[in-house]
This record gives structure tokens, sequence and C-alpha cells, in this order.
């Protein structure tokens, strides 16, 4: 926004404008609109510059050559981001075999351990099984009888 | 989207899977523990059993020797009453 050199009041409609094109002493070319504007307050005229771009000369080849290395680099940005969507996909591929390779993991860990459980109830069971049909005790009941009568 | 279904479905299984074998585990752990006591128990029958048969050999012999010595005073006596 235009403001006033000598009370810093916003003047915001211009009376005139016209665009002015300079070149610099660095090469580059500055396109802006003048505009002569009008304080109220102070009752004075000054000009402001608005839309100032700075632009640079080049050649047709020069810029072509460009348009074809945006294009290039637009179709490399394509090609990488397929890349990323399919490294994505693949990413989640191994993170759901991870998964079922964990779950895996651990119905066989269970299975080691029931078996071993098994062992340990079937030896117990064995042991039982044989002091419970070992003939003694009921060869010495019979003695117990003897002792009691 | 096919993957995915075929990896839920793998999944459901192998997490049920792995619930039975949990259950089975946990079965067996509680009865183990049972068995071990019927086991003890059994082992301290058995042990009784062999005292009161020690017992009995003991208590026969103790008849066997005692008899054995009626035998040998009871003949003396009517000697000794002979002369
Ligand atoms: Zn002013």
């Amino acid at each position: 926004m235009p403001t006033c050199p000598t009370c810093r009041s916003n003047v915001s409609e211009p009376l005139r404008t016209w665009p002015i094109v300079k070149a610099e002493k660095n090469g580059e070319i500055v396109d802006c609109t003048v505009g002569i504007y009008w304080c109220t307050k102070c009752n004075i005229k000054f000009p402001f510059a608005v839309g100032r771009q700075r632009l640079k000369l080049i050649e047709t080849d020069k810029l072509e050559e460009l348009h074809d290395k945006i294009k290039m680099v637009g179709k490399v940005k394509q090609e990488l981001m397929k890349k990323v969507d399919q490294l994505e996909q693949e990413k989640a591929i191994v993170e759901e075999s991870l998964i079922l390779a964990r779950l895996e993991d651990k119905a066989e860990n269970l299975k080691v351990e029931i078996s071993l459980l098994k062992e340990v109830k079937r030896e117990l069971e064995s042991m039982i099984k044989y002091l419970d049909h070992t003939p003694s005790l009921k060869v010495e009941t019979s003695k117990q009888k003897c002792i009691d009568q | 989207m096919m993957l995915t279904q075929s990896f839920d479905d793998k999944k459901k299984e192998l997490e049920a899977k792995i619930q039975a074998l949990e259950a089975e585990k946990v079965t067996l752990q509680e009865e183990i523990p049972h068995l071990r006591e019927n086991l003890t128990l059994l082992k301290l029958e058995h042990q009784v059993q062999a005292l009161e048969n020690e017992v009995f050999d003991l208590r026969a012999e103790r008849s066997n020797l005692e008899q054995e010595i009626t035998n040998y005073t009871q003949p003396q006596e009517t000697h000794l009453t002979s002369i």
C-alpha cells in the first residue's frame, strides 16, 4: 500500500499510472507500474511503484532447454512417486508377513511347551499307573488282614 | 484387497490356533499339579504298605522266636522234674 512520504498515511487510489520497464546494472530487467498518488492531508503528490517484477532476458534455446528440463524432472518425479507407491506396497506386504511370522512363531513355541507338558503328564500318569497296578499292595493287604486277626 | 483379505484370514486362523493352544497349555498346567499330588499320595501309601509289611514280618519273626523259646524251655523243665 502506498504511503505518503511526509505523514506516512496510506493512500489507496492513484491519480494516474503507467508501466515502466528498465534495465538494472546486473542485467536484470525491472518491470513495474508507477502511480502518482495524492495525500489529501499534506496536499502533496508523490510517485509510488507497485507490482515490481525482476525479469531476465534469456535466449530462446536456453528457455526451451529449461522447459525440457522441467518436463524431464516432472517425469522423474512421477517415476519416483510410482516407486514410492510400490515400496509402500512392498512394505505393507513385509509388515503383514512379519505379523504372520510372529504369530506362527508364537504357535510353534506353544506347541513345544505343550509337548513338554504332555510328556510330564504322561510320565506322571505312567508312574501312577505303575503304582496303582503294582501287585504288592493287594498281596500285602491280605497280609495285613492276617495281622489284624 | 485380495492380499489383505487373505492376510486377515490367515491372521484370524493363527490367532484361533494360538488361543486353542493356550487353552490346552492352561489345562495341562492345571492337570499336572493334581497328578503330582496323586503320585505323592500313592508313594506315601506304598511307603505305609512297605512299613506295614516290615512290621508284619517282624511280628512273625518275634512269634516264631517266642515259639522256639517255648519249645526249648518246656522239655528242659520235664527233664528236671523227672530227676
Ligand atoms: Zn501526507
